[in-house]
């Protein structure tokens, strides 16, 4: 029968045909990002922007007019292609000779056990909202930009995904992680390279991190070499673009050897090799790195006083929600339950260590 | 008390002869599975059988009990070999009695009515078709089954009766990628059915009326259940399709309902209407792309349509080469087309010709007639052909002709379609058209629209065009929002001319929603007819609009393919190097579209980027391809091309993934090396070695080494050019170590046998004399450093590598804790049961035997890190008495998990310490038993254990 409905009709009817039934009316993220999901599933492999219209069409006259609801997809979908349920051309081949580097893929479902117990899940199938049975379906719970579900006493919640058809991932490949080694195997590459290079020529405007500067204050560590000896993360201006990030060696202040990061092939960014580097100079020199924990409300709250490469950030991203710093540079809220592994992977893979401030609730 | 077998067979004889006469009506056929039996009873005249069988006695007059043996392992066999089974279960049956099982199943077809088997599969196992075929639904088919019917399990739903023929013709007309075997039994359409019901508990056939006696029926129904994840699909389809059957009966008109519902499909499935599309170059020029649906839904027309479609080439018309069998199949597909098309032609034709898709083609694939055509750009700046030919004041289009454009309007500008003689224009219309704008659109076969705006809400459409044209599912609501732009008074709605709906209208710019119910499959008309407010005259001339609703069965998803035409590729680690790659540890898993394959290819580069070495791994792969068959064929290949070190020479590793027209997939695995290094090479069952020097400094004194396995410390120096031109190794291999300035590299090369049987796997190594010197001592822990750190290459040569170390480290041991504690140390290596020798080392450790007992006693429970043990063991050794030298305690905690490492961590006063050592060997003893203590109690002490690259 046709029928009448109103606004609220059809957005509510969305959210419980999307698994994401809600008193609340309103276009929330939660919502956004299931509907992101199902549009992704009938217009992939597309462009983000063919993504945004369909949306931003389909929404004509549901959302709150005053909402900026293209920045606000246009964020959901990074989130969604962090999560890993959209792929990026990179990640992909296609015999689409037309598709171009914007274009996104649906990846297939999948899911990720953590070591909390909770299973995430990701990936789209075209023509359905769910590809798990109504019994599992109704137990998933939606965040912002993730699914998962918590198994309950004795399940065995991996058997029943994987006879569902789901891939079971390692974390590392959901996450996208280098592979992880010891202190000194990761700083043996570096400092080798570094060692094999020839003398150099001083270089005006270096820019040095200061390994006896305090460690809680990234800004406040960059300095211009003094009477340093060692070798230390710095960034050496160039004539066009943001300064050159690079590894030195330093003889009472004067530059011995240069060599420029990253070293070699890295699927990241130059900075994130230089951040990491240092916080493995700074856990050797044993003034590691620092990260503050506090409990907030259901939530623990993280925060970090120097920047984090990509891929550690990523899985900050993929749990919880990226919020400004309280006397620190920036703070992430994630679940309580993957608070424990969370700080594991902070202190066996980016060498930091807790920060003890007794003002604050929360020991480190 | 066993019935003889005699009894059996006269008591089955009569079973199947009423079963056969029961079935005289319905002329159903017999399976030898409905014995009835029960499974004591089936296990009692399976033993006699084989009894018999051992005995030598003769089979045939137990011909149907052997029958109803035969069908009952088909039955229960795995969908392997069935006579490898058979034979493994039946004691004495000879390879050349299986003819007898073909002559006692025809016997059984003649005498009952049985099913006879037929088609391909059955005439290529001519006689395993036979009991399988009257197994009903093998076990290994059972989970199919169950899958099969939650994937279908909403076009089941959407049935109108539950007629068992019904329900049966649809899962045979829509079981996608089948297997043969799995195919034939669906062929049974009214059987297949039946069991559906039963399983989803919605019917009971009439006495006499069954396809297949009920105990039988029940069989199956409990086995299914009993698989897991089966019964997990089983309820869920059960969930979806009780609630559409519930009230429904047993109807009369069997075939007309089988035509109907087939017939309703098959309208659904002539949705295979290709779209066209522009997509913009820049610089004012486009290229034409066709969109094809997948054409799964005409392949669900019939197997031999199935067969066609996934063994024929196609070809666009537009384009000139062919496109693989099966590519219609796998998704959604498209492709750019460098000609413009015949529209007298189809969009799709085949190299070859089947009568049911050559109709299709000729009445569903067709583009719209010239010699215009209209193609609206979209916000995400692709331009879609719109077939209803409606230009709205505002937007923007291309209009393509064969003819030439003449007096261009205002916002009309040439562009250019990258197909040769076809002419085109970018209009940007205006929102105020004037009379002779509108025109020139009339004249190009081109109509204004007036706007009322009608659009999907909430659920975008699929295919939605702007135009009215999208496409939903039989499990959606469609909604949609309509607002005007000007005064509308109501609207009257109405679904394909039947139900309507009058609405009356808000203010212009005011929405208004409405939602359709749930659609069956086909095409629907949703009118809506706007009465508009004004003059009267206004009034009498409604506007009327149409949307065109495709509505189409939810595609099922097949776990492990991707959803759209290309690879997904993932390798973990993420950022592998080579020799991740090279030595298998690196988890790579492929994903592609159902029905498709790659081939995989390794490449090496030298440091000039220069290709040395290129090989096709394996065979094409089907997808998906798990880390488990990636490992398993990467693993064959290295042994299979003996180029499991060839990746040491290289600078750079690609694993290149070739999916055809899916794409090339191509990960960089770079090679972590060393301007100084070794590489090994192969030639035949001979080892050399080679040493590659890119340094680059020309002014180094380089020097190269040579330690033999069999005397570990005795250094032979090597000429530096012979070296660099690479020389043989000589079996069993030995450490060959080359410095250049600040760079070194060493690695252990093992090759060849050093004897006979299994102790020629291992070697021999010896350490001669050590003196007691502290210069010996210290060049000896050198050497050891050597070995230790050396990469491996070869045959077995880490655990000859071990050997090596464990007997250099047995001699260090010996001079600086005694020779006593070392042979007991040597026996406590690899002891079953350590505990005895430990006690004996606790006894050599010191007269105060209360150290010993401590160390024993406290340090397997201490906390991990690098810094528990030696803290609590200078504390411990203070308060026992034995030595408060904090500096020596350091030193022989060092050197009972570390000693490799001395060298570097004492480089000052090393020859004095180990001086000092040897005065306190209790102190060295007590580390080395602190040692043991950890190593027996857990498997996760890492900072106390010697260990090993490997």
């Amino acid at each position: 029968m046709i029928v009448e409905i109103s606004a609220q009709d059809v957005v509510r009817q969305c959210r419980s045909a999307l698994g994401v039934a809600s008193e609340d009316k309103e276009i929330d993220d939660v919502f956004l990002v299931a509907l992101l999901r199902h549009t992704a599933g009938v217009l992939c492999p597309c462009s983000r922007t063919a993504l945004r219209a369909a949306l931003i069409e389909s929404l004509s006259f549901l959302h709150d007019c005053s909402d900026d609801l293209s920045s606000r997809l246009e964020s959901l979908t990074d989130d969604l292609i962090v999560a890993g349920d959209l792929l990026e051309l990179s990640d992909v081949t296609t015999g689409d000779t037309e598709v171009k580097g914007t274009w996104v893929f649906t990846s297939p479902p999948a899911f990720v056990e953590r070591k909390s117990g909770s299973i995430f899940l990701t990936g789209i199938v075209p023509d359905r909202n769910n590809v798990l049975p109504e019994a599992l379906s109704l137990r998933v719970v939606h965040t912002h930009g993730t699914r998962f579900i918590d198994p309950e006493p004795g399940e065995d919640l991996v058997g029943t995904l994987t006879e569902e058809g789901l891939i079971q991932l390692p974390e590392s490949v959901w996450l996208k992680e280098p592979k992880m080694q010891s202190l000194a195997s990761f700083l043996e590459k570096p400092e080798r390279s570094l060692a094999s290079e020839s003398q150099c020529a001083p270089i005006s405007g270096l820019e040095i991190i200061d390994q006896d500067a305090a460690p809680t204050f990234y800004r406040g560590r960059w300095a211009t070499p003094g009477t340093q000896t060692g070798n230390f993360v710095a960034r050496r201006p160039q004539e066009f673009g943001a300064p050159i990030w690079c590894f030195v060696e330093l003889e009472a202040g004067m530059l011995v050897r240069l060599i420029d990061l990253p070293i070699g092939t890295y699927r990241w960014r130059a900075c994130d090799a230089a951040w990491h580097l240092q916080m493995a100079i700074d856990r050797i020199n044993e003034t590691p790195q620092r990260y503050r924990i506090s409990d907030k409300d259901s939530v623990r709250r993280v925060d970090f006083f120097s920047p984090l490469p990509l891929w550690a950030e990523r899985r900050l991203m993929v749990l919880g929600r990226k919020c400004p710093g309280e006397k620190s540079l920036f703070a992430y809220e994630i679940p309580a339950g993957e608070a424990e592994q969370e700080e594991e992977f902070l202190q066996n893979n980016l060498w930091l260590a807790p920060y003890e401030d007794e003002s604050r609730g929360r020991r480190a | 008390m066993n019935v003889p077998l005699d009894q059996w067979q006269e008591r089955m004889e009569r079973h199947f002869e009423a079963l056969a006469k029961s079935r005289e009506t319905s002329g159903l056929p017999l399976f030898a599975l409905e014995h009835g039996l029960s499974s004591e009873d089936i296990e009692s005249v399976s033993s006699q059988l084989r009894a018999r069988l051992t005995s030598g006695a003769r089979l045939a007059p137990h011909w149907l009990l052997w029958t109803i043996y035969a069908a009952e392992h088909g039955y229960n066999y795995e969908g392997g070999e069935y006579w490898q089974s058979f034979e493994q279960n039946t004691p004495g049956w000879d390879a050349s009695d299986r003819y007898r099982v073909s002559t006692w199943f025809s016997r059984f077809q003649k005498s009952f009515n049985g099913f006879r088997p037929s088609g391909a599969w059955a005439s290529h196992f001519s006689i395993i078709a036979w009991p399988i075929t009257h197994a009903v639904l093998p076990r290994y088919l059972q989970r199919q089954f169950a899958r099969t019917l939650y994937v279908l399990r909403f076009q089941i739903a959407r049935t109108d009766t539950i007629e068992p023929a019904v329900v049966g013709s649809l899962i045979a007309a829509n079981a996608h990628d089948a297997s043969t075997r799995f195919e034939q039994f669906l062929q049974q359409k009214e059987l297949v059915g039946r069991i559906a019901l039963a399983l989803l508990e919605l019917e009971k056939a009439a006495d006499g009326e069954e396809p297949l006696l009920p105990a039988t029926l029940s069989r199956i129904v409990r086995d299914l259940e009993t698989i897991r994840s089966a019964r997990g699909w089983l309820n869920e389809t059960s969930r979806v399709v009780s609630d559409r059957f519930k009230g429904l009966g047993n109807g009369t008109g069997l075939h007309e309902k089988i035509d109907g519902v087939l017939a309703q499909q098959e309208q659904a499935r002539l949705d295979i209407r290709p779209d066209l599309r522009l997509h913009y170059k820049g610089q004012g020029v486009w290229d034409l792309q066709i969109d094809i649906p997948s054409f799964n839904d005409v392949a669900a027309l019939n197997p031999e349509v199935r067969q066609f479609l996934k063994q024929t080439r196609c070809v666009l018309n537009g384009a000139s080469s062919k496109k693989p069998p099966g590519w219609l199949l796998s998704a959604r597909r498209r492709a750019v087309l460098r000609n413009w098309p015949d529209p007298g032609l189809p969009l799709v034709g085949f190299e070859k010709q089947n009568g049911t898709v050559t109709h299709l083609l000729e009445s569903e694939c067709r583009m719209g007639e010239g010699p215009h055509w209209l193609f609206r750009i979209g916000r995400d700046g692709i331009a879609k052909e719109i077939r209803g030919r409606i230009v709205r004041p505002g937007y923007e289009y291309v209009i393509a002709s064969t003819e030439p454009f003449e007096d261009l309007m205002e916002g009309m500008t040439p562009c250019v379609i990258n197909c040769p003689e076809i002419k085109a224009v970018h209009v940007d219309v205006p929102t105020a058209l004037p009379e002779t704008y509108e025109h020139w659109l009339t004249a190009k076969g081109l109509e204004v629209a007036r706007t009322i705006r009608v659009w999907p809400a909430g659920f975008p459409g699929r295919q939605w065009d702007g135009e009215g044209h999208s496409e939903w599912l039989t499990t959606e609501r469609p909604c949609f929002g309509i607002v005007p732009d000007h005064d509308v008074e109501t609207y009257e709605i109405s679904l394909n001319g039947e139900e309507s709906l009058t609405i009356r209208s808000d203010c212009p710019g005011t929405p208004t929603f409405v939602q359709l119910p749930e659609l069956s499959s086909g095409r629907h008309l949703l009118t809506v007819r706007a009465k508009r407010a004004g003059t009267p005259a206004e009034r009498q001339v409604p506007q009327e609009g149409f949307l065109e609703l495709r509505v189409r069965e939810p595609m099922p998803w097949i776990p492990g393919t991707a959803s759209h035409a290309g690879l997904i590729v993932s390798g973990q680690p993420y950022n592998a190097a080579l020799s991740t790659f090279w030595e298998n540890e690196f988890e790579l898993s492929v994903f592609g579209p159902p029905s498709r394959q790659v081939t995989p290819y390794v490449i090496l580069q030298n440091a000039g980027e220069e290709t040395f070495f290129e090989r096709q791994v394996c065979d094409p792969l089907e997808f998906p391809v798990p880390p488990a068959v990636w490992k398993k064929r990467f693993s064959e290949f290295l042994r299979r091309e003996k180029c499991e070190w060839r990746y040491l020479e290289a600078s750079l590793g690609f694993l290149a993934l070739d999916g055809g027209d899916l794409g090339r997939y191509v990960i960089r695995f770079e090679h972590d090396v060393r301007p100084l290094r070794w590489v090994l090479s192969h030639s035949d069952d001979d080892i050399s070695v080679r040493l590659v020097d890119e340094t680059g400094k020309e002014e180094i004194e380089w020097r190269c080494y040579y330690f033999d396995m069999g005397r570990p410390r005795s250094s032979r120096r090597l000429d530096v050019d012979l070296a660099l031109k690479g020389m043989p190794v000589d079996s069993p291999g030995g450490l060959f170590v080359a410095k250049a300035g600040k760079n070194h590299e060493a690695v252990v090369v093992s090759t060849g046998l050093t004897g006979e049987g299994l102790g020629g796997l291992g070697v021999l190594p010896e350490h001669g004399h050590i003196s007691e010197e502290p210069q010996d001592i210290i060049e000896l822990l050198w050497i050891l450093r050597y070995w230790h750190r050396a990469k491996v290459a070869g045959y077995l040569a880490g655990a000859r590598r071990r050997q090596v170390t464990d007997t250099l480290m047995h001699g260090i041991v010996g001079v600086m804790a005694g020779w006593d504690w070392a042979r007991v140390e040597a026996k406590l290596n690899g002891a079953a049961d350590p505990a005895g020798y430990m006690d004996h080392l606790q006894s050599l450790v010191a007269q105060k035997s209360g150290f010993a007992s401590a160390i024993r006693l406290n340090v397997p429970d201490l906390p991990e890190g690098q810094t528990a043990i030696p803290s609590w063991y200078t504390a411990a050794a203070s308060r026992y008495r034995i030595s408060a030298d904090q500096e020596l305690c350091r030193f022989a905690t060092v050197f009972a998990s570390r000693p490799y490492d001395l060298p570097l961590l004492f480089p000052q006063n090393l020859s004095d310490l180990i001086h000092r050592a040897r005065s306190h060997p209790s102190l060295i003893r007590g580390a080395r038993l602190a040692v043991f203590s950890r190593m027996t109690a857990s498997v996760n002490s890492p900072t106390l254990l010697p260990e090993v690259n490997t």
